[in-house]
């Protein structure tokens, strides 16, 4: 994984046009930039329907706020970050339903069922699940994005030092509830 | 120990794992919410209310004349209680009536008149297509005429197709108009109004002149609600009767008092003017 994922071509004469109150263009632009968000949200939050409504609610309050955005080339950066914000909120909201954790959706693309690759997935899913949310979003942001560390903080709005602990944490505290599983980092990484 | 590479490993692998489309359902529910939500406006230069404010601050106790200009004129005089009250002092140069009648009508009186705002920012004029008045406002907001009446009895929410909008750097200023509906007097209709939510009782209406006529402010600087509704900060309405219609002018964002009145006060209403749908058969 290396940075890409959020390298969506995004015409800067739309995000213009999206300022300026036109609705087609920031049509288009949704388009154009709601899969990256999804994907994006969904690793941070790990469940769909949560993943659906940060989706939502950050393309809506794009909208409402791209007057705001004053540097066109931010804007992927920008709405990258009102959806991270989307998250915390959806993650919040998703604690009143502690009880109802469910597994891993498969709505991904379809991957051969490996039972062998099985347990070690699901217990690298608890595990994320138990870390906090803002330290999710660092380690997605860092681990699947491909973001480095001072982009991240700045994309947040956090200092770099922060970013850097709250990867810092999520990697510890997934490491600590591997260590249980040691089949898998004995694998090298892979998901056999 | 575990190797944090092996981690780093696996979780990457894990990650990649993940769905890469958003749902068509979210998408769409999203484009059709957009369709409906207003844009929040960010206000870079914020003329109106820096140079409004500058302009009543320094102009204090000065009394100036401008002759030229309708509603241009706003006399300001310190209330006795803990927000400004104002003695509207025009000489009214278009028909006023009826006024609208309260136990605290505006006084004609003018003593002690301190400040003059004559803000000029305003320099464009919005002519509303239907709803009968004009205004002037800053050149660089965006002005929206409504397209639709404001029906007797309904609420204007913000975004209503009924309200003309001009979106400025600080504030935000809407208006619409009604006529009175078959033997409703004036009294009637604001006691309607009044039992709107954030409006101040009646009795404690700001007399206020709007344009040439005497109106009151019914909502002084009260909390907007959040959005949609509203951008947020202090929401100013006020409301005037003339030539059997009613006005209702409201500003909202970073937008004070005295922004709000000398906005008001750069009003023309026409009511002669104003489209009103056929009446029913």
């Amino acid at each position: 994984v290396g940075p890409g994922h959020l390298e969506v071509e995004v015409d800067r004469d739309l995000v213009e046009q999206a300022r300026r109150g036109d609705r087609e263009a920031f049509a288009i632009l949704v388009h154009q930039v709601s899969d990256s968000l999804y994907a994006v949200a969904h690793r941070i939050l790990r469940d769909t329907s949560l993943a659906e409504d940060a989706l939502q609610n950050a393309l809506v309050l794009a909208w409402r706020r791209i007057p705001h955005l004053r540097d066109a080339d931010r804007f992927e950066a920008w709405l990258h970050r009102i959806l991270v914000h989307a998250c915390y909120d959806e993650s919040q909201r998703a604690r009143h339903w502690t009880a109802n954790v469910r597994a891993l959706p498969a709505d991904g693309p379809s991957t051969p069922d490996r039972s062998a690759s099985f347990a070690d997935r699901d217990e690298l899913e608890r595990a994320f699940r138990r870390l906090p949310v803002d330290q999710r979003a660092v380690f997605v942001l860092h681990h699947y994005v491909g973001l480095p560390l001072v982009e991240i903080a700045e994309l947040l709005e956090i200092p770099a030092g922060t970013a850097r602990s709250r990867l810092h944490y999520a990697t510890r505290g997934l490491r600590t509830a591997l260590e249980a599983q040691p089949e898998l980092l004995a694998n090298g990484g892979r998901l056999a | 120990m575990t190797d944090d590479r092996s981690l780093e490993r696996a979780a990457r692998a894990w990650l990649e794992e993940g769905p890469t489309r958003a749902p068509e359902h979210a998408v769409k529910a999203a484009l059709l919410q957009i369709e409906t939500t207003a844009q929040e406006w960010d206000w870079p230069v914020p003329h109106l209310h820096v140079r409004m404010r500058l302009a009543g601050t320094a102009m204090t106790g000065m009394a100036l004349v401008g002759v030229g200009l309708i509603g241009a004129i706003l006399l300001l005089q310190p209330g006795p209680g803990p927000g400004p009250a104002i003695s509207p002092s025009l000489s009214p140069t278009t028909s006023a009536s009826p006024q609208p009648s309260s136990s605290s009508s505006p006084s004609s009186s003018a003593s002690g008149a301190t400040a003059v705002a004559a803000p000029e920012v305003l320099t464009a004029t919005f002519v509303s297509p239907r709803n009968g008045y004009s205004v002037l406002y800053p050149a660089d907001w965006i002005a929206t005429a409504g397209t639709s009446n404001w029906l007797a009895g309904s609420v204007n929410l913000w975004g209503s197709s009924a309200l003309d909008e001009l979106r400025g750097s600080t504030a935000r200023f809407v208006g619409a108009s009604q006529p009175l509906q078959s033997g409703q007097t004036a009294d009637e209709w604001l006691a309607n109004f009044a039992a709107g939510a954030c409006l101040t009782p009646k009795e404690n209406w700001i007399p206020v002149p709007i344009g040439a006529s005497a109106g009151f402010i019914d909502a002084n600087g009260c909390e907007a609600p959040d959005p949609p509704l509203g951008k947020g900060g202090p929401l100013f309405d006020a409301v005037v009767i003339v030539g059997n219609r009613a006005y209702s002018f409201t500003m909202d964002g970073e937008v004070s008092h005295s922004d709000f009145v000398s906005v008001l006060a750069t009003v023309t209403l026409d009511p002669e003017s104003a489209v009103d749908p056929s009446p029913s058969p």
